[in-house]
């Protein structure tokens, strides 16, 4: 790029810029603070502690559901096929033993993760992930011939 | 880069007992432990920072304030899991553009279905004329000068946008620009220099004219 281009981008950057700063800030609608306490009230309610139970009964709360939870299975376990089949066709024992433990569940979410990166059409997203080694490569222009022997 | 001027929203008692460093987590910190007022602390400095935010990379749309409430209600749903291991505005920007993310898809595709092209989302003109003493002349140009800008930044890819509005406007680190969309700072650095460059090209009858 000549010199002169690039004090011309530069200048162009810089007015750029100053066109930014110029953009006046959003105004906040009066009374938006009170809206949102207002509007937030109930869930808090439900968050406070008075609300939920002193500290010391939390621990008993969550582990009843999760003991319900593995009464469950260990009844649906102990049954046989026959019984299986009442609760419906779509109950495979070995699906049930075969549920990931949290941290095969948590692994799985990762590859879930990696898979939408794999997947996103945001091209500015995965060009921006590029190695350098990469970029460089993606940028070397196609001028090269090969000789013929 | 300078971030545009925020006005001061906290009121005079926020301010006397704000403390140094990062104010957001120290509040989420005492509310986790039980301090109810600090999360009223929390909402009146920070509800006009995510309102503009909202505006700033979705419009002047009206679900805004609905929004707004929506990021406040999922702070208070994650209250328990909150860990201050980063600025509090980088956590509470990670939700906000995953709403406003949501939201434009959803935005996106309503303007696609409706036959005239989403003209009833917005609200009117983002800003307030500031009673000042500019020529009205100068003051058109300026307002034209901004709606061209604004139609601009609005048209540059989310991701970009997301990059440009928060390094522009919010003064985060290209690091927690990263925290904030779930990028490297290597990428977060070629999104801020893409949405200039675009920018740059869509703006050219503007810059030149100034350059020339």
């Amino acid at each position: 790029m000549k010199p002169d281009d690039d004090a011309q981008r530069d200048q162009e950057f810089a007015r750029l810029d100053a066109l930014l700063d110029e953009l006046p800030a959003p105004v906040e609608p009066p009374g938006l603070a009170e809206r949102v306490l207002a509007a937030t009230a109930s869930e808090r309610a439900g968050q406070h502690p008075a609300a939920r139970g002193p500290r010391a009964w939390r621990p008993v709360w969550i582990a009843m559901p999760l003991a319900a939870a593995a009464g469950l299975a260990l009844w649906f376990g102990g049954l046989g096929g026959a019984d299986r089949q009442a609760l419906g066709p779509n109950v495979p024992s070995e699906q049930v033993a075969d549920l990931p433990t949290d941290p095969d569940l948590l692994r799985e979410l990762e590859l879930l993760e990696d898979w939408e990166l794999l997947v996103t059409d945001d091209l500015d997203v995965l060009l921006a992930e590029l190695d350098e080694v990469d970029e460089l490569l993606l940028n070397r222009p196609d001028d090269e011939e090969v000789e013929q022997g | 880069m300078h971030a545009a001027p925020q006005p001061d929203r906290t009121g005079a008692e926020d301010r006397a007992v704000q403390p140094d460093g990062d104010p957001g987590a120290a509040w989420m910190v005492a509310w986790a432990a039980g301090d109810e007022a600090a999360f009223e602390r929390l909402v009146r400095a920070y509800s006009g920072r995510v309102h503009g935010l909202l505006t700033r990379f979705l419009g002047p749309v009206s679900e805004r304030e609905d929004l707004t409430q929506e990021v406040f209600l999922r702070l208070i749903r994650g209250r328990d899991n909150y860990q201050p291991t980063a600025r509090f505005t980088t956590y509470l920007y990670r939700i906000v553009f995953n709403l406003a993310a949501n939201e434009r898809e959803k935005l996106r595709l309503r303007r696609t279905a409706s036959l005239d092209g989403g003209a009833d989302e917005q609200d009117g003109p983002i800003d307030v004329p500031d009673g000042s003493l500019e020529a009205p002349d100068a003051r058109l140009d300026r307002e034209a000068r901004a709606t061209q800008v604004r139609a601009a930044i609005d048209a540059l890819p989310d991701s970009q946008r997301a990059a440009l509005l928060l390094a522009k406007f919010e003064d985060l680190s290209l690091a927690e620009i990263g925290e904030v969309l779930g990028l490297s700072t290597k990428a977060v650095k070629s999104l801020v220099h893409r949405a200039r460059e675009n920018l740059r090209t869509s703006l050219a009858g503007l810059l030149t004219e100034e350059v020339a």
